[in-house]
């Protein structure tokens, strides 16, 4: 919906905002020897502010950085930049962030580059393989993370609360893939996805800098990052619980409009600082339909086809979430590929620190997309192709049975209705001998998702949540054999032309849950 | 309830709903802290007219209203007026004078005529107020000034120019709010398709055939593409051109790999083609 009636703008600072926003200018594209750098004009020795890879697509890339530089460099190969290189003069986008968009790229292919005058051994990436095709090295390697971003979380008094959690997640995650990933040692992620809820308490700019750019600053600068908008990207809330007094409540803004966002230290509405960050496609040039929106969108890497929802603003107004609904079902009419793996904030079934049988007006709406998704979007799911779908917001992991038709409460669920079955007629559990296939055995249809609650990536918590959603699976690994774990942790999904493969691993780098789905 | 009166209310609900409601009690540090600030720059410039307009809008935020009304007419007395309009108009606003607060902001639009916050709250007013077509011109030049908007945003106001105007043009005026959206926006099958069903609506076949076609690459010429487009010529009796896209929808269905939303598609495929054979 439009917004209605919170434009409180301060008109100088409005004004100042708008100046710096439309400031675009058009790429341009030289070709020369590295060693001219030189030559090359308005660079910069300095290592940019932040510095991260968008749309890597089987033809082109982004490189995206805040900081002096007014160019970035490109060749192929793995070393320096010695052979033949393309520089491109970056354009000036909103956020004072510069991008240089380089295209004609070669499919599946290692390229290194430099920023101005800044280049490092880990400024490398690879193009992702020709559509439809699973890359060279046979797996599709995918790292994701949800409502990681308390690096930044200094709530309610002012101290961090879950100083280093964050942190030690990613270093789970380095750790299983230097030692333990089975398929291939340190291999390099492919793409890596954003659950929402990414940079505490509020989203800002700063915030954004501390928990997402200088924590995980190698694998941004080496991976395309896809995000997705969590309730706390979008700031702090205007309530009014009294009825007589305003406060302002992190993570609870229910409005509809990105222009309307607003932090606790700047109650000024503007526009989400999430959008200002992202460069992500609109016009479907990374595979996918167009979405004309960067709030939800979808694109193609190799055998893989991800959709990223809007489950914080879309979802809040009917005509909205309609549009996307509408969407949805184009994009994934279109789509062809092996495998389809969704991602928006709001899990549709959760018993951890969120409850998905919260009534809608519970806890002043704010989880009122939890049902709202369930309702609507997982009918498309299931009738579209999807295989996975990843949400946040529950700060634990809860991994779904292989699930049909469940759209109601946690009370009305039935194994033998809404999900595949074992030999025994039991839920399968989707790993071991039981592990699920696309084509599900039991309807031979197609007709199967797999729902992942993975919110663990900077802290844990449950509140009153009990891990008891009787759609997910009861974890070997939990002491209690909870339908869930409370742990510290990220899910690694592995995709290959024949089997998708998801992880979840802790902070210690050890494998706390699996399932398989083959086809 | 009427049809207008359902979306009315049900766009007002929404905003009511932000506001409503609920016994937990929130810390605010944000607001305390920026209002220290601001209490302290108007001890040391106590003619800062500024300072006091963004006091006064703080205020606003956090329900202060008698505190927020004091500061307005101080600022009033220390400077130009209209610098004093939007903030002023957005209080009104949210105490519900949406008259008083249209007053304000066309104050404020006669010296900043794209200041598009403005103009979005002044067609909320104007709609509050019944005063449609006004609200709607200002949706518009909203639309068109607004450095971010999306698709849904095109969709909210068509819907409002189709369950609230005049019908004799109100479709000519829906599809130009589409086009608006597709022009800054991109070509995306939200809007298209929308503006698909709004032209058929009103018989003009032919463009509804092209603003569909339009959608051919960006949906790939999906099977389900193809039924779409059978379907219009089907609408507009057009039966041996329909017939062969249902035929290129079977054959490419034949190849895409096979989902329970493409075997409903094969049905309702074969379900037109007997349709089509009938009229032959
Ligand atoms: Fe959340």
């Amino acid at each position: 919906m439009l917004m209605i009636g919170k434009r409180l703008i301060a008109t100088m600072v409005f004004l100042s905002i708008i100046g710096c926003t439309l400031t675009a200018q058009q790429n341009s594209i030289t070709t020369f020897g590295a060693n001219t750098s030189g030559t090359t004009p308005n660079t910069s020795p300095q290592k940019p502010e932040r510095l991260f890879l968008q749309q890597i697509s089987d033809v082109s890339v982004i490189i995206k950085w805040r900081g002096e530089a007014m160019q970035a460099c490109l060749a192929t190969g793995a070393g320096p930049l010695t052979e033949k290189t393309t520089c491109v003069t970056a354009k000036e986008t909103t956020g004072r962030h510069k991008e240089a968009l380089f295209e004609q790229l070669t499919a599946d292919t290692a390229y290194v580059y430099s920023v101005g005058e800044y280049s490092a051994p880990s400024l490398r990436f690879r193009t992702a393989p020709p559509t439809g095709s699973p890359p060279k090295d046979g797996n599709v390697h995918v790292w994701i993370i949800g409502d990681s971003g308390t690096a930044t979380e200094q709530y309610p008094l002012g101290n961090y609360t879950h100083p280093g959690e964050a942190k030690m997640v990613l270093d789970g995650f380095l750790k299983y893939n230097a030692e333990s990933n089975p398929l291939l040692k340190n291999e390099a992620v492919d793409v890596f996805l954003l659950l929402g809820d990414n940079a505490y308490i509020d989203g800002t700019d700063k915030e954004w800098q501390g928990a997402v750019f200088d924590l995980y600053t190698e694998i941004l600068t080496q991976s395309a990052v896809w995000p997705t908008i969590g309730n706390h990207e979008m700031g702090s809330g205007e309530l009014n619980p009294t009825g007589t007094r305003i406060v302002h409540y992190p993570g609870a803004s229910l409005t509809a409009n990105p222009n309307n966002y607003m932090s606790r230290e700047n109650l000024t509405p503007r526009r989400i600082p999430y959008l200002d960050i992202f460069t992500l496609p609109t016009d479907g040039n990374v595979g996918g339909v167009a979405s004309g929106t960067e709030q939800y969108y979808s694109f193609d890497y190799g055998n893989v086809h991800f959709v990223s929802l809007d489950s914080q603003l879309s979802a809040r107004d009917k005509i909205q979430r309609d549009a996307m609904r509408g969407w949805l079902i184009a994009d994934l009419s279109s789509n062809q590929l092996d495998w389809t793996v969704v991602i928006f904030h709001h899990p549709p079934y959760t018993k951890g620190s969120h409850d998905s049988d919260e009534k809608p007006s519970s806890f002043l709406g704010i989880d009122t997309p939890i049902i709202d998704m369930r309702k609507e979007f997982t009918p498309v799911f299931e009738d579209y192709g999807v295989d996975l779908v990843y949400g946040g917001h529950s700060h634990s992991y809860e991994r779904s049975y292989y699930l049909n038709g469940h759209r109601g409460d946690a009370n009305s669920f039935d194994e033998k209705i809404h999900s595949e079955l074992n030999s025994d007629g039991k839920a399968a559990t989707g790993y071991g001998g039981e592990s699920y296939f696309q084509v599900s055995p039991g309807s031979q249809k197609d007709d199967k998702v797999v729902y992942t609650v993975a919110g663990s990536s900077g802290k844990v918590s449950l509140k009153k949540g009990k891990l008891d959603h009787p759609a997910h699976t009861v974890q070997q690994h939990d002491p209690e054999r909870r339908r869930g774990l409370a742990e510290l942790g990220s899910v690694v999904l592995d995709a290959s032309s024949t089997e998708l493969t998801a992880r979840f691993i802790n902070e210690k780098g050890e494998i706390r849950d699996t399932v398989v789905i083959r086809r | 309830m009427s049809q207008p009166n359902i979306i009315r209310a049900r766009i007002s609900l929404a905003v009511i709903s932000l506001l409503c409601c609920a016994g937990h009690a929130f810390s605010h540090p944000g607001d305390e802290h920026k209002l220290e600030q601001l209490n302290a720059v108007i001890t040391q410039q106590p003619s800062l007219q500024s300072a006091y307009i963004q006091r006064a809008a703080l205020y606003t935020r956090t329900g202060n209203y008698p505190l927020a009304e004091k500061d307005f007419e101080a600022a009033q007395t220390l400077g130009d007026l209209y610098l004093v309009s939007h903030e002023l108009g957005a209080y009104y606003f949210k105490i519900k004078k949406y008259v008083a607060a249209v007053n304000q902001f066309t104050n404020y639009l006669e010296h900043y005529p794209n200041h598009y916050p403005t103009l979005e709250y002044r067609a909320e007013a104007y709609r509050e107020i019944g005063k449609t077509q006004k609200s709607l011109e200002d949706f518009s030049h909203f639309l068109e000034t607004s450095p971010y908007t999306n698709p849904g945003h095109y969709l909210t106001v068509a819907q409002i120019i189709l369950s609230e105007t005049d019908q004799g043009n109100s479709i000519d005026d829906a599809i130009s709010i589409i086009d608006l959206g597709i022009s800054r926006s991109g070509n995306s099958p939200q809007l298209q398709s929308f503006a698909v069903q709004l032209e058929i609506s009103r018989e003009f076949f032919d463009a509804a055939l092209t603003r569909h076609e339009s959608l051919r690459d960006i949906t790939s010429a999906s099977p389900r593409w193809h039924v779409e487009m059978a379907e219009i010529l089907v609408t507009s009796k057009q039966w041996g051109k329909a017939r062969d896209q249902l035929n290129q929808s079977a054959v490419k269905l034949a190849d895409y790999k096979k989902t329970p939303a493409r075997e409903k598609l094969l049905i309702h495929i074969e379900k037109l083609q007997r349709h089509i054979s009938d009229k032959l």
